[in-house]
């Protein structure tokens, strides 16, 4: 069963993500993001830094946006290569989680630079949350 | 949508009538070939049309240039416009890129002596401009001096690194938009500015030394500094970071402020009463946002100036450097427009659409007042780019504006699949195009066939009326991010 997958518009790309609840949606969001920054990677055993992120909002898709826009924030501003995370608590528009992250493990190959609201929607797709997020490249 | 519910204004011009859609409260207006539009409902960029006219208080139509295409909520190239007192601003409508924008600057080096240098030149500005994925700017700037740059863009760039006065007045609205608050802009904003300033950036953003290869309109090309055989600087880039956290920022708090009361087809649309507290907090950090674009088209400018001057051993005035225009595509400006015979104060959006205004019109520099504003259209980096200018038919149709560029075709994804195995360095360079960039990958996802014929586009906007053409430029070297 697949948990995430990228695509193209015309100017920029989008991530697919799959998930039971808000906190899988974003972790497997999380691996969707990286996998267009820095590629296919295994995830070594590194010495990584933990990075608290608490979000309350006011629908799943915006928890969503918020944490990926974090992500962004840690990735290119900070130039930290997010690895993981670990949920300590999520509800439907609530997330309480620790980010890891160690140094960027090569250069991007891809600049983010916004999570947008385009057309985001959480679907029903066989009893799984379905998301479609367009990132601003 | 179907083409059946499209009417024909004229063999460019077409229409979207409101009964086509029941959200609709005003019509979709779209100039372009039937190609363009059979092509925009098939990315339905045309549904975003539809969806842009279906907001409140829009003055006019909903309207989308030639090079329409696929964007987030508002499609690029569209164009809408608000009242002033009563209307709405949506950062949706400017995008994410605030001011992203072209300026060109002529000179009167002759081709010939360009293409003896090419090379060097090529490599000095990729060397020296930051550019790409990674590379930050040079300038490390204390805060204060940021908010110099947030408040007076160009005019800072010109009163604290250098560069000329002139300059200033070919810039659209000398390249500074009133700015006084800098508790509008978050922390998070300030931290990705103050390490941009005077970098291009990746993805389509571009510096190219240019041939100017023909003229259409010799009065016009006299007037912007344009002579046949001469070489030219064109730049193309943003507010960078800055102006996507701006962005980001203010959809995000308007979506909290607004939650209860809008219902819209598509949430990347959501809006604020110009009026309200967060609509003048918005319009103050994108003005911010604008300034900072300015600035950093200008340093990028000057740092180019200063490599021409050591590797052609010239100074700026003997290189005859001048600067045409620089104008923003992304950007939402208060103007007043003529409605059934009224005079109206509107904030018009445009997105990936360029202000195209006519003869006569009082923003124009006084040294352009009575030819009209320039209007710059970059082809993709194997083909031409366009200067055109406004026209009064642009007043009447269009709100004063006109196309940006050549618009997208391919996805990022499919422009590298088209690509591969393919070298677009010694490809281009076969037709004398010399390109330097740091990313391959980059490189191939900017071929030129990722973007719509630059030719079409530009027939199209002279054969709808809203522009008219004044010279064609060629690239000679290509630097990207």
């Amino acid at each position: 069963m697949k948990n995430f997958e990228t695509f193209s518009t015309t100017a920029d790309v989008g991530i697919r993500v799959w998930g039971m609840d808000c906190g899988e949606l974003c972790r497997n969001a999380l691996a969707a993001f990286n996998e267009l920054v820095f590629g296919k990677r295994k995830k070594a055993k590194l010495t990584f830094h933990f990075h608290p992120f608490e979000y309350m909002g006011d629908s799943t898709e915006n928890v969503l946006v918020n944490f990926l826009l974090e992500v962004l924030f840690l990735t290119f501003e900070k130039r930290h290569w997010v690895l993981d995370c670990k949920i300590n608590q999520s509800g439907d528009r609530s997330i309480d989680t620790q980010l890891f992250y160690t140094d960027w493990p090569s250069d991007p190959l891809l600049e983010i630079k916004s999570i947008t609201y385009h057309n985001l929607l959480v679907r029903d797709d066989n009893g799984r949350k379905k998301l479609e997020v367009v990132l601003d490249i | 949508m179907d083409w059946k519910e499209i009417e024909s204004l004229g063999p460019f011009h077409w229409r979207i009538a409101r009964q086509v859609n029941r959200s609709m409260k005003s019509d979709g207006e779209v100039f372009g070939s039937e190609s363009i539009l059979r092509s925009a409902l098939a990315d339905q960029s045309l549904q975003q049309v539809i969806n842009v006219a279906s907001l409140p208080g829009l003055v006019g139509s909903s309207l989308a240039m030639p090079d329409i295409h696929y964007g987030y909520g508002f499609c690029i190239g569209g164009v809408a416009a608000f009242p002033a007192e009563g209307g709405i601003v949506l950062p949706g409508g400017v995008g994410y890129d605030i001011n992203c924008g072209v300026r060109l600057a002529a000179t009167s080096i002759p081709v010939a002596e360009a293409e003896r240098a090419v090379e060097s030149l090529g490599y000095a500005i990729l060397k020296r401009i930051p550019t790409g994925l990674t590379d930050r700017g040079h300038f490390a700037l204390k805060k204060k001096e940021f908010q110099k740059i947030l408040s007076r863009g160009a005019a800072e760039i010109v009163a604290s690194f250098g560069g000329c006065e002139d300059d200033l007045e070919r810039i659209e609205s000398r390249g500074s938009l009133a700015f006084s608050d800098p508790g509008v802009v978050s922390d998070k904003a300030m931290e990705r500015g103050l390490s941009q300033v005077g970098s291009l950036g990746s993805g389509n953003h571009f510096i190219e030394i240019q041939a100017v290869e023909e003229i259409y309109d010799q009065v016009a090309a006299a007037r912007f500094g344009l002579q046949r055989g001469m070489t030219a600087i064109m730049i193309h880039t943003g507010s960078r970071g800055f102006g996507h956290q701006v962005a980001t920022d203010y959809i995000e708090l308007f979506r909290k402020r607004n939650l209860a009361q809008i219902s819209l087809a598509d949430p990347q649309l959501v809006y604020a009463a110009i009026d309200s507290s967060e609509g003048r907090r918005y319009l103050q950090a994108m003005n911010a946002a604008a300034n900072f674009a300015w600035a950093n088209r200008h340093l990028i400018q000057e740092e180019v100036v200063r490599i021409f001057e050591t590797i052609l051993r010239q100074g700026r005035e003997g290189m005859g450097f001048r600067l045409v225009y620089d104008q923003a595509h992304n950007i939402a400006k208060f103007e007043n427009h003529i409605r059934n015979g009224k005079k109206v104060n509107l904030l018009v959006h445009r997105k990936g659409a360029t202000r195209a205004f006519p003869a006569g019109h009082p923003e124009l520099p006084a040294v352009y007042r009575d030819v009209g504003q320039p209007v710059l259209l970059p082809g993709s980096m194997g083909t031409w780019s366009y200067v055109l200018k406004g026209t009064d038919a642009a007043m009447a149709l269009s709100f004063g504006s006109s196309a940006h560029g050549a618009g997208r075709r391919m996805s990022r994804h499919q422009a590298i699949k088209f690509a591969s195995g393919m070298d677009v360095r010694e490809r281009l360079k076969a037709k004398r195009i010399h390109v330097f960039s740091l990313s391959g990958k980059g490189l191939k996802e900017e071929i030129p066939e990722a973007y719509k014929e630059i030719d079409e586009v530009v027939e199209t906007t002279v054969g709808s009326g809203i522009s008219s053409k004044v010279a064609r430029l060629v690239p000679l070297a290509v630097i990207k991010g």
